[in-house]
């Protein structure tokens, strides 16, 4: 466990060391500021779940960013080799990158926290929909950075993780896409239902449903053990 | 302290390493020799649990290396042929990070960073960020996170690669001075390193051992010579054919014929010195019988030396592809 917070931690700072956490930070909170500003526009219709589904739009393009160094960066510098000559666990090594980059998503979500109280100046705004934004948001960070911590254990350059990422997120949005069109079609429901971007709209509205935490949770997990796979077969190749 | 026994890797259809057989006692320093492409970057890793043995298997302090990887990690220190280093942390940062990974206790972390920046000679750097440190520093860097955790078992791939000259002295002074209490591997392909470090040496070449010995044993046996020179001042016409009389002498050959391309490792010989190359069977001494020789034909006996082959020749000729023999002791 100790070693697990000490990876995290370790990971975190990193972010810190380079100029790509400002501007991720900055960007994010710029987007969401704005995103709250064109939405007072109106205080009557006041709705903050059209505002934390486009944040959820942009984390797909933040996500790979953060992620795409986590492992593929020791394997092309060679310190896996010291991570693993340590005594240290595939798990322990796999949990503490992705806690470091989920905490890291975190703090994204930290400083955009104190937007829509600063609505509640302009207008009474329903706080439950606010929270279940934030556990969505949360969500929805915990399987992107699982899904990106995995395409960065495949392959040692940075740039290729990224895009594998990217192209990976993308297709599970698409996947929504059709079920979005015609919501009355069993075909597209289904095909929706495997999609990330299926499972956090109720929650935006307030509504944190089992079912879709238990989603999130098996696609966190799923994706948490393919790297410990991945990880692992270094010894056998 | 480590046994190896009978490891193999094989990487998709290629062989890196076949049927590794060797042992190293407690105190011991052993010498990894072998060219680029032997296997030995493939063997340690195999020990420091980075990878699994196609076949075979080892222990390293009485701890299988596949049964029980983690043990053998707490128990080892390992310096890859790449540093592992992060280039965004200081030195300091680092060795602290790699001490808490490596279960060094909150209270010792201390004492063990400053023992490992004088393992490595890194006080003057210690708050530098890795990133702006030279080549000789990161391997210095590199060296120091291997001892942080004092470990007994210290597996060093290539230890002064990419030193200068004097680093590399200090380094051999370093390492010598763990082997009171630590059992070292140390890989390389720069000989002195060998002979003036290690107690045993294991020659390596195409993933199999072609040699195992002492570096002073191999030295002696190997490098018996079956060549003598003779350097005279007044050679007769037939020296030559008498020479070659003599029991146990197979060849004898003149070597300045022509003066312009004198040649040989003659060089410094003026044009009254003449040499000769005699080829001997490898169990005969015959220096008495040349000198005696020499003097009542009234030549002018100038030199005469049996070339001892260097550590280098006999790597030189182990490894050379062909000679492929599996001489072991
Ligand atoms: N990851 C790898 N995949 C495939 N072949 C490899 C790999 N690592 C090393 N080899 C091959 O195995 C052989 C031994 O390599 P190595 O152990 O690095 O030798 P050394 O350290 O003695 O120079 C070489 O022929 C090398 O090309
Ligand atoms: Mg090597």
């Amino acid at each position: 466990m100790a070693k697990i917070g000490l990876i995290a931690w370790k990971e975190l700072k990193t972010y810190f060391t380079s100029w790509i956490a400002y501007v991720l930070i900055t960007g994010w909170l710029f987007i969401a500021g704005l995103l709250f500003l064109l939405v007072l526009q109106r205080p009557q219709e006041f709705q903050v779940s059209p505002i934390y589904n486009i944040l959820v739009t942009i984390m797909l393009f933040i996500a790979p960013l953060v992620t795409m160094r986590l492992v593929a960066e020791e394997r092309s510098s060679g310190s896996l080799e010291m991570l693993f000559t340590s005594p240290l666990t595939e798990w322990q090594v796999t949990l503490g990158k992705f806690f470091g980059a989920w905490a890291f998503i975190g703090i994204l979500l930290l400083v955009t926290l104190h937007l829509p109280f600063f609505a509640t100046h302009y207008g009474s705004i329903d706080t439950g929909p606010v929270w279940g934004s934030y556990i969505a948001l949360l969500c929805v960070g915990a399987a992107f950075m699982s899904f990106g911590l995995f395409c960065s254990s495949l392959t040692e350059s940075q740039v290729v993780a990224g895009f594998l990422t990217f192209g990976g997120l993308m297709i599970s949005w698409m996947l929504n896409w059709p079920a979005q069109e015609m919501p009355t079609s069993d075909v597209a429901g289904f095909i929706g239902h495997w999609s990330v971007f299926s499972h956090f709209q109720d929650m935006m509205r307030g509504a944190v449903d089992t079912k879709d935490l238990i989603f999130f949770l098996s696609f966190t997990v799923l994706f948490l053990f393919a790297t410990v796979r991945v990880l692992e077969s270094r010894k056998w190749r | 302290m480590i046994e190896v026994e009978h490891l193999s890797k094989v990487y998709g259809a290629a062989l890196a390493v076949r049927d590794l057989s060797f042992r190293v006692g407690k105190g011991e320093i052993l010498g990894f020799l072998g060219p680029n492409g032997a296997g030995k970057t493939t063997t340690m890793r195999i020990l420091t649990c980075f990878m699994a043995p196609t076949a075979g298997t080892a222990r390293i302090a009485g701890h299988d290396i596949l049964e029980n990887s983690l043990e053998v990690r707490r128990n080892i220190g390992y310096l890859p042929e790449n540093v592992p280093l992060y280039p965004e942390m200081t030195v300091r940062d680092y060795l602290g990070y790699v001490a808490a990974l490596r279960s060094v206790p909150q209270n010792k972390r201390a004492e063990r960073l400053e023992a490992a920046l004088d393992a490595g000679k890194l006080e003057d750097r210690a708050d530098t960020i890795i990133r702006k440190l030279s080549k000789g520093y990161r391997q210095r860097v590199g060296i120091a996170q291997a001892v942080i955790h004092d470990p007994p078992v210290l597996i060093l791939d290539e230890p002064s690669a990419g030193l200068d000259p004097r680093q590399r002295v200090e380094t051999r002074q370093f390492i010598r001075s763990l082997s009171k209490d630590h059992t070292i591997i140390l890989s390389t392909h720069i000989l002195p390193d060998v002979q003036e470090t290690c107690s045993r040496v294991v020659i390596i070449n195409k993933g199999a051992i072609v040699a195992e010995d002492t570096p002073e044993h191999l030295g002696a046996t190997r490098g018996r010579s079956t060549r003598l020179t003779l350097a005279v001042r007044r050679p007769a016409g037939d020296a030559a054919q008498k020479l070659q009389k003599i029991k146990g002498v197979t060849a004898a050959q003149r070597q300045d014929g022509d003066k312009s391309a004198a040649g040989g490792n003659g060089n410094g010989r003026d044009a009254n010195e003449h040499t000769f190359l005699l080829n001997v069977t490898p169990d005969a001494d015959v220096r008495e019988e040349v000198a005696r020789l020499t003097v009542n034909e009234g030549w002018g006996l100038l030199e005469l030396h049996r070339e001892r082959n260097s550590l280098e020749d006999i790597f030189l000729e182990l490894t050379t592809s062909g000679a492929v023999d599996t001489e072991e002791t």
